[in-house]
């Protein structure tokens, strides 16, 4: 087992690294250079050998992929560089913002398993049924909603005409002084919209899929021997019936991280949380180019380790599943 | 155990031929039997039917060109409510709503159909090597395949738009694309892998054929089934990366409107103009969900072990 | 000018297995050990044994659908091992198999029309137009109807299946035919009329046949010659009314005596084996048969018995007739 770990991340270190190498000769092809986002344009129009020199000293007229050894280097040495906009180092901005997304992807996937799952058994077990018509349908339509746009219905409904919850941000500033309890309860109501949104897609793919495979388990022949030698129909649904009907929604998993990240970027700028996600669709919209660097890396890097939480745990589950 | 009959036709013809149905029933007639069964699944088809012809029509059918501003209609920046002159009423610039929903929805499910297309283009050759020849061609397409599902799909497609200004529709299309072809590779390869060891194919090989054609004739239609459905569900895809692209202001540029752009120039009049938003909202749902059901059909019409209704 | 049509030299089928889920030791496993077997023009040689003893790979391989690890087949003189990809699949058309499972060896996709006149055409047997009539003659001969061509597998019993699947093998006009198991799958009422089909088309064509199963009283009705199997192995072979007549190696004695008697009020004797069938991937030393073997000795786990002739063209695998 832990050979496989460690051999997983040994591969884990090549594919960072041809991320890396396919991102960075796709920001080169971005028009303009470093030295842009340092200087006025007038001034840098004015005094062309000026700018030769910078761009000598920046190592900005170099080649490629000397450049990107070099920056390649400096990552290495925990160097990530300097954001253009903010002049701030990007490991630290970014460290301040990993752990809001972890949270609220986090959460999204115990919503997800929690709700998802319930809904699907439920589902099946009142098949064609009124019950199993509503929360399909839920389910379906939940599946099928753009985030976005649903992040803007909820943002509109529930901020804007019933004003319960609060529409962006992670706190209310004003409430800086307030109790523990009181700043405890603010922040939930903040994330209660993002992390409602997030988690939506997945209730209704988890949902529809538990639905199917717990239905497919359900007509085997030994849950209909096991009923008939008198086990009790919680044993039957929870230890035979479900732990088998999980085993298709593990497949799943490894889809769900990629979504949740990509998700991030958009649905973070939506609420306004300073996640990586927002950090990195600014990064983009404002061409900083090492910022964007960093967080592709650090998302790709999010993605593979779920992934392999999420093998390790298939192997766990599953004793068909040989590694 | 004198039940052994020598006869070889132990039932009459009239009867026989009574037995058969008066239809030959070929394959895509039983799954089209079977589809039809799903309510849903033809209301999908159908509404999906609806508006391809009526967004490909949107040249014809449009009341008003698309980037035509009414700026005199509207003159405090406040856009239109439906009704009158205008449908669906204005955006803030005073362009036909109604007419951008059209050409909008030209758009997407353009990119939608054609990033799908170009996913199977690439997926389905490079799942039928991998699977049928494995050895080292496997073993590089599958790498590939995983690098490329360990990328973060959405994020680097948001930098290559933003690096490259004004990127046209088709390159965004292509993108989607490739980065989509892994799902459909590793189905078709899966399919491969279990289809290679039945005894049909084998009988194929016994026949004599030329791999090419055991490939092309024998394995990759019944291989197919699954990657039907996943062409289905990768148009809904395709749909909502190019909303998502143009929500963020990447993707398709102005004037020409995406259901995207326009989501996020509602934003702004969420509060007095909440149809802005909803509406492209609703249309991308209802397309999505079009093509689910369709999905949904098709995965029952097609599994030959249908025990559930 | 020899009248064997098809001849094996010590062929012999391994396939490497892996040990267990957490060791990557590879093992062998002996599908087929060392198997020498001659079949003459005309004759139908049956072969029998236990599931797993590898009758089934042992009649893919002589057709070379899986390539023999080490032996030779040699088809009318030549040795199919030396041709080239092109000269075999020319040969193809002269050897053909029928499978055991009428549902899985056709393709449903095709109608029956389409099955059979796919080789005639690909191969330039005829033209387009007079295929046509040669799919209608040769759907008679296995006691079809016309009307039968337009359809689709799914639309027949087990028994047409077969018989399809029959049409098929013809259709391209071979001489050696391996049946493998095939009327395993269909019902006893049936499984005479496909029989007595094989008959009467090897009388009509001068067929040769290779027919496997593990039913001794289906071998019995068809076969000219028959050859015992146990685990890769060739243990007895012998003329049909000799072997009927006498059984020489314990295992066809058990064999044989196994074979039910529908007779209400005979209590036969038996020979029963104890043990179960040894795993093929670490057969016992020497005869594999010994360890379930009444009449085991000293000298059957060390050397390894070989067909020995014992008259009346009956071939014998044991040292109690070692002379």
């Amino acid at each position: 087992m832990l050979k496989y770990i460690l051999k997983r991340i040994l591969t884990m270190i090549p594919m960072l690294i041809g991320i890396s190498i396919m991102c960075y000769f796709i920001i080169d092809l971005a028009p303009g250079d470093a030295s842009d986002m340092y200087f006025n344009p007038e001034i840098m129009a004015a005094h062309p050998e000026y700018m030769e020199q910078v761009r000598e000293q920046l190592g900005l007229d170099k080649p490629v992929y000397v450049r990107y050894v070099r920056w390649l280097n400096e990552l290495v040495h925990g160097n990530f560089g300097y954001s253009y906009y903010s002049k701030r180092p990007v490991w630290t901005e970014l460290k301040a913002r990993i752990g809001i997304t972890v949270l609220i992807a986090s959460l999204s996937i115990f919503l997800e398993f929690l709700i998802g799952l319930a809904i699907g058994i439920l589902c099946a077990k009142h098949q064609n049924k009124p019950p199993d018509y509503i929360f399909s349908t839920l389910a379906v339509i939940g599946h099928c909603v753009p985030a976005f746009w649903l992040a803007l219905v909820m943002i509109l409904v529930f901020a804007i005409k019933l004003k319960w919850l609060p529409s962006t941000g992670l706190y209310t500033p004003k409430l800086a002084n307030a109790s523990l309890g009181i700043r405890f309860m603010d922040r939930v109501k903040h994330l209660v919209l993002p992390v409602t949104v997030t988690a939506v897609s997945g209730i209704g793919s988890k949902a529809r899929q538990m639905r199917s495979s717990y239905l497919d388990v359900m007509n085997q022949d030994y849950i209909r021997t096991a009923r008939a030698k008198g086990v009790g129909e919680r044993a039957i649904t929870w230890t035979h019936t479900f732990r088998n009907a999980c085993i298709p929604i593990l497949t799943m998993m490894s889809g769900i991280l990629p979504a949740l990240i990509g998700g991030s970027f958009i649905l973070e700028s939506i609420f306004g949380i300073p996640g990586l996600g927002f950090y990195g669709t600014e990064a983009i919209l404002k061409h900083d180019y090492p910022v964007i660097m960093a967080t592709i890396m650090f998302s790709s890097l999010l993605v593979m380790v779920g992934t392999l939480i999420v093998d390790i745990l298939y192997v766990l589950v599953d004793p068909r599943v040989k590694l | 155990m004198e039940d052994i009959t020598n006869s070889n036709h132990p039932i009459s013809i009239d009867e026989e031929e009574k037995f058969f149905s008066s239809n030959v029933e070929s394959f895509w007639r039983m799954v089209w039997n079977r589809f039809k069964k799903h309510k849903l699944a033809i209301a999908g088809l159908i509404v999906l039917g609806i508006m391809i012809v009526i967004c490909f029509l949107a040249p014809v059918i449009a009341p008003f060109p698309y980037e035509e501003l009414h700026l005199s209609d509207v003159p405090d920046g406040m856009p239109l409510r439906p009704g009158g002159k205008y449908i669906l009423g204005t955006d803030q610039l005073g362009r036909d709503f109604f007419t951008r929903c059209l050409y909008g929805g030209r758009i997407s499910l353009t990119v939608g159909i054609v990033s799908t297309m170009i996913a199977l283009a690439i997926g389905i050759p490079l799942g039928c090597i991998a699977g049928y020849y494995g050895g080292a061609a496997d073993m590089i397409i599958m790498r590939v395949v995983e690098f490329f599902a360990c990328v973060p799909t959405f994020p680097l497609l948001l930098t290559l738009n933003a690096v490259l200004d004004n990127p046209s529709i088709y390159l965004v299309m292509a993108i989607i694309g490739i980065f989509g072809w892994g799902g459909v590779c590793r189905q078709v390869r899966a399919q491969f892998l279990t289809l290679k060891n039945q005894e049909f194919v084998q009988a194929a090989e016994a026949l004599g054929y030329k791999d090419r054609k055991v490939i092309f004739k024998h394995i990759l239609p019944n291989a197919l089934t699954p990657v039907i459905i996943i062409a289905t569900m990768s148009v809904a895809g395709g749909i909502l990366m190019e909303s998502s692209l143009s929500y963020l202001g990447l993707g398709v540029q102005e004037p020409i409107p995406s259901w995207g752009a326009m989501l996020k120039a509602g934003k702004s009049f969420l509060r007095d103009r909440p149809h802005l938003c909803m509406i492209p909202g609703i249309l991308i749902l209802v397309v999505s969900l079009a093509l689910n059901f369709i999905g949904d059909g098709l995965r029952d019409a097609l599994d030959p072990r249908n025990t559930r209704n | 000018m020899s009248d064997i049509l098809v001849e094996t030299k010590e062929l012999c089928e391994y396939f490497q297995v892996k040990k267990g889920f957490l060791s990557s030791e590879k093992q062998t496993l002996k599908a087929v050990d060392r198997v020498s077997v001659t079949i003459s023009k005309g004759e139908t040689l049956g072969l029998v044994g236990e599931s797993g003893c590898g009758k089934t790979t042992f009649g893919k391989t002589i057709l070379y659908l899986n390539r023999p690890t080490s032996g030779q087949v040699l088809y009318d003189g030549t040795d199919i091992g030396t041709l080239s990809k092109e000269d075999l699949r020319k040969l193809r058309l002269r050897m053909q198999i029928v499978y055991q499972d009428p549902y899985g060896s056709l393709n449903t996709r095709m109608s029956v029309g389409d099955i059979l006149q796919e080789p005639m055409v690909y191969h330039r047997l005829c033209t387009k137009k007079e295929s046509h009539e040669k799919v209608r003659e040769l759907l008679e001969q296995v006691g079809l109807r016309t009307f039968h061509e337009s359809r689709y597998p799914h639309e027949f019993s087990g028994g047409q299946r077969q018989r399809i699947a029959i049409a098929r093998a013809l259709a391209v006009d071979p001489e050696f035919i391996v049946c493998d198991e095939p009327v395993s799958a269909l019902d006893v009422s049936v499984q005479s009329q496909v029989l007595n089909l094989l008959s009467e088309l090897k009388e009509k064509r001068g067929l040769t046949y290779l027919f496997i199963s593990h039913d001794l009283s289906v071998v019995r009705h068809i076969s000219d010659r028959i050859g015992v199997m146990y685990l890769g192995q060739m243990v007895e072979t012998a003329p049909e009314e000799e072997l009927f007549r006498s059984r020489l190696h314990p295992y066809t004695k058990a064999l044989f005596d196994a074979m039910p008697v529908p007779k209400s009020g005979v209590r036969l004797k038996r020979t029963t084996l104890q043990g179960d069938l040894p795993s093929p991937i670490n057969p016992p030393s020497g005869c594999h048969f010994r360890t379930r073997c009444p009449y085991c000795t000293e000298k059957c786990s060390q050397v390894q018995p070989v067909l020995k002739d014992v008259g009346n063209g009956h071939f014998v695998a044991c040292h109690l007739f070692d002379k």
